[in-house]
């Protein structure tokens, strides 16, 4: 299944792009994708980051669904 | 003018402290933070800041309702700034509106030190040097 995967800040500029579509298997977590995105961009900076699936901060073990938008937030410093 | 608001425009604080008003209000304040000159005393040439707009907008108006059942204010508004900001230029802008200052003070406070925590928007310090970094606080 695809799902959308949204790129901030360090992030975006390590791919040079805001997003990106990953192939999961079904019911992947948050975990397999990042496992995923690792062996594809060994580049990515992917520690010290917290997640959202569309929208809401979830953890590692959430379960994703079909064309869910998993966001990779690293430390935030707005204000 | 929408409530929780991140935006490219300059803000305007005006807008805001009409969107809090009220009769049974005693007390108005608004936060302003500002783009500072230097970050740990290393001189910045300007800021640029950078939202997952749609998340952070509702993490504001979450931040809101918290502050409203935490310490009993009227209302909140609350409008943070992306893109590229000069020195002195707003970053971000809160108004409260309350019966009573010492609520509206303390929720104030609260509110920023949340916003640096939960809020999915980034700073970019640009420094004078000509290098850049973000910043990460948590």
């Amino acid at each position: 299944m695809i799902i959308r995967i949204r790129l901030f800040a360090g992030l975006r500029e390590a791919l040079n792009q805001h997003s990106l579509s990953l192939d999961v298997a079904e019911a992947a977590t948050v975990g397999t994708a990042l496992a995923q995105l690792a062996e594809l961009y060994p580049k990515l900076p992917l520690t010290g980051l917290a997640y959202a699936i569309n929208r809401q901060y979830v953890t590692l073990e959430a379960t994703l669904q079909p064309n869910d938008e998993l966001a990779l937030i690293p430390p935030v410093s707005g204000g | 003018m929408q409530v929780f608001l991140v935006t490219e425009a300059v803000l305007q604080p005006e807008p805001l402290r009409q969107l809090v008003s009220d009769p049974g209000h005693g007390a108005i304040v608004l936060f302003e933070g500002v783009a500072r000159n230097n970050f740990g005393g290393r001189a910045t040439a300007y800021l640029e800041y950078e939202a997952y707009p749609e998340m952070a907008e509702q993490q504001l108006a979450l931040l809101g309702q918290q502050a409203q059942a935490q310490f009993g204010i009227g209302k909140v508004a609350i409008h943070h700034r992306v893109g590229v900001l000069q020195i002195g230029e707003t970053a971000v802008l809160i108004a409260i509106g309350s019966a009573h200052r010492g609520a509206a003070f303390a929720a104030v406070a609260w509110l920023m030190d949340q916003i640096k925590l939960v809020v999915p928007i980034w700073k970019c310090e640009h420094w004078a040097d000509g290098s850049q970094e973000w910043v990460g606080q948590r």
